[in-house]
Order: C-alpha cells, then structure tokens, then sequence
C-alpha cells in the first residue's frame, strides 16, 4: 500500500500516463531520477590510477641528454614526464644522473614512494600548490618552534644524553645565526625571537627554489630545522642527523628492544628521506671551478 | 647500552671507501645486459674523483665538499635499497603468517 501511494505521487510528479506496460511506464519514472544520479556520480572522480598493484618496468635503458644547464631522462626512447605532463628538465648533470639512477634502480615494478629525488623534482616543476619561495621557506620556519633539538626530557638518563648529543650543535647554530636559543621542557614551544628568525629566513631565502624545496623535504622527514642547516653546512653527515632526529626512540629501543621491520624500515625511511633531500640542496648549490697553472 | 653512531663519518671515512659503496651500490642496480664501466653515474663519479686528486692546496674545499656528497650519495642508495628489502621482506612475513592462520 506504501509502495503504491509512493508509485502514484511520482507519477503524478513526472506526469506518467497509468496503465499499459509497467516495464515502460517504469523505465520512464525512473529516466530523470537516474539522469541526476549519473550527474551527481560524475563529480566523484577518481585518480588516473588507484590500483593497488606497482607498475612493472615497462623500459630497458634510462639515459640522460642534454647540455648547458638543462638536462632531460629518458626511459628507452620515451622522455620522463612530471605528472602535469612537462617535459623533465633538471639544470644539474649530476642530479639528472642521481634521478636516471632512481628509475635504472626499479628492477621489477616501480615503486615512486622509493624515488625521492624523482618526486622532489616533480614538486619544484610541477608547482601543485602554486607557492612561491617565500611560501616554502615560511613553511619550513614553522618547524622551527616544535624543533626536536629543542625539547627535552624530564628523565636523567636521557637528558644527559640529549645534552651530549644535541647541545654542541645547537651551540654552532646559536654561534652561527648570533642567536641564544635554550632548549625547554614541556609542551609549550621554545622562545624564538623574531630577529633570530629573520635571520634564519634570509639565511634560506639565499639558496633558490630547487634548495629551498630540499630543505623544506629534509626538514619534514628529521622534524628538525637545526638538524638539517647543520647538515647542509656539512658538520654532520646524514646519516648522524637521522641517528639524533631520532635519538630518544634509539635510547628506547636500546633498552627494551626493537621489533624488526617497524624500528628498522623507519630507520632506513628516515635516513632515505634526509640523505635525498641533502643530496637535492647540495647538487642545486655546489659550484666548482677548476684553474690550471700555466705550464 | 646505547650503540653510539660513528659522528662525522665523511671526514674520518677515507674517500676511497666511499667510492667502493657507490660503486657497489650501483653494480646491484645494473641489469645482466649492462657493463658498469659503460654506466653514465660510474663514469661521473670517476670524472669526479679524478678532477680532484690533485690539489696544491692542503685544505681543499672543492675536494671536501665532494667527499661529502659522494658519502651522502652512498648513503642514499644504501638506505633505499634496505628500506626496499625490509619492507618487501615484511610483506612475505605478514603473508605467510595469513596463510598460516587461514
């Protein structure tokens, strides 16, 4: 009876004649419904590819050509592509090499999550979020407030070894930037003063847009923007970096044990993540000049 | 006992060991079919290391700053490449132990 009375109000809604073929009749009461369904399903779309299985190496040789600052990979005969759709072009042979080395790396399937040079290239040419270089550097100070060298724990042990590890370089970066950052206790952030911060922005402002997005991928993966200056100005290497971004879960495993493939993947994850991000500012900042003597 | 970290490893690491891991890391990403002499990175890398060799000068900072990258280059390979076995290596664990289960 309910079905009745719904089936009469919609026909008299869509002006649908009684009687004859109940297949037609409902073929057409239900046209304008499905027609605004298939509109509202059609705002719903899906990735290019959302499916779960890796692409398989689908090329032979990966090479890189070009001159003059501009260099391009190629997979086989086809050029690599951002995924906007631009042409790959990279102003550093050394760096294009590094990415060239990414893809030759994938032996079965490619696996992007594993290509961080290749992705950070993607982001600087691509531009997705439409930032600018100062956009980029603003994002990276923010970590400056909750930086991990600046928080302390309350237990003895551990904090006179965070004041062995952290505190010489702190003290080249308070000597570095003539700032007097202390580190604190608790959950409130620590006390950067403006000027200080300042200095530190221009301090990134002077490395360009390529740098600039590898600090912001270092920064990110460490949680540490001392850390990862400090690394870049080469008083430690990436792999002691990663060690004291993450020396409290050191600390802890140490004692109770580490399970395996969760401690060591996000060992190895880290330590991928910074050493990449080190080698994109580094390729995108050494110069070399080279002078003969006169034979 | 915590195991320290070796601290400043690009310094104490002599470059010559650096490049053996490059070298090494890039022979495990060749295919059967590929010469590691004929590879464009093995063939930067010794252009690289060749150029400076040689230097007048007793702190050369061109020579050091390529020994960094070229340690930061072979970390960077070493990592991946065990992040890339660990995690596959977690998956056969997590599958077998579904089989098992099921």
């Amino acid at each position: 009876m309910f079905t009745s009375r719904v089936l009469s109000s919609l026909q008299d809604v869509f002006h649908i004649e009684q009687g004859g073929n109940s297949h037609h009749n409902m073929r057409g009461l239900w046209w304008p419904v499905a027609h605004q369904l298939l509109k509202q399903t059609a705002r719903v779309t899906l990735p290019r590819r959302f499916l779960p299985e890796a692409r398989r190496r689908f090329y032979k040789n990966v090479t890189v050509a070009g001159n003059g600052g501009i260099y391009e990979v190629n997979l086989d005969l086809h050029k690599l592509k951002t995924p906007k759709g631009h042409t790959l072009q990279i102003p550093n042979y050394g760096l294009a090499l590094a990415v060239a080395q990414e893809w030759a790396a994938s032996k079965d399937k490619i696996v992007p999550s594993l290509m961080h040079l290749t992705g950070l290239s993607y982001t600087v040419i691509d531009n997705p979020n439409h930032e600018t270089k100062w956009d980029t550097v603003h994002k990276t100070l923010e970590y400056l407030d909750t930086d991990t060298l600046l928080f302390r724990e309350e237990s003895e042990e551990l904090n006179t070894l965070q004041a062995k590890e952290w505190d010489p370089i702190l003290a080249w970066f308070n000597q570095k930037f003539d700032a007097d950052i202390k580190p604190c206790a608790g959950l409130f952030g620590a006390d950067i003063p403006d000027p200080v911060r300042e200095t530190i922005r221009r301090y990134l402002l002077s490395y360009d847009v390529w740098a600039v997005n590898g600090f912001l991928y270092g920064v990110e993966a460490l949680k540490s923007v001392i850390l990862t200056i400090a690394a870049a100005e080469r008083k430690i290497t990436a792999e002691k970096a990663a060690f004291l971004s993450r020396l409290e879960l050191e600390y802890q495993t140490s004692h109770w044990g580490s399970v395996e493939w969760a401690h060591d993947l996000d060992k190895q994850e880290v330590t991928a993540r910074f050493s990449a991000a080190l080698l994109f500012i580094h390729f995108n900042t050494w110069q070399a000049t080279t002078k003969h003597k006169a034979k | 006992m915590l195991r320290h970290h070796i601290t400043d490893m690009a310094a104490t690491t002599p470059k010559i060991q650096t490049l053996r891991c490059l070298i090494r890391e890039i022979r495990r990403t060749l295919l059967p079919h590929e010469n590691l002499r004929h590879s464009p990175a093995f063939e930067y890398m010794m252009k690289e290391y060749r150029h400076n060799a040689v230097t007048d000068q007793q702190c050369c900072r061109q020579q050091e700053e390529m020994a960094y990258l070229a340690h930061t280059c072979a970390t960077y390979l070493e990592a991946s490449r065990r992040w890339g076995q660990t995690l596959s290596f977690s998956h056969n664990i997590f599958r077998y132990n579904i089989q098992i289960f099921f």
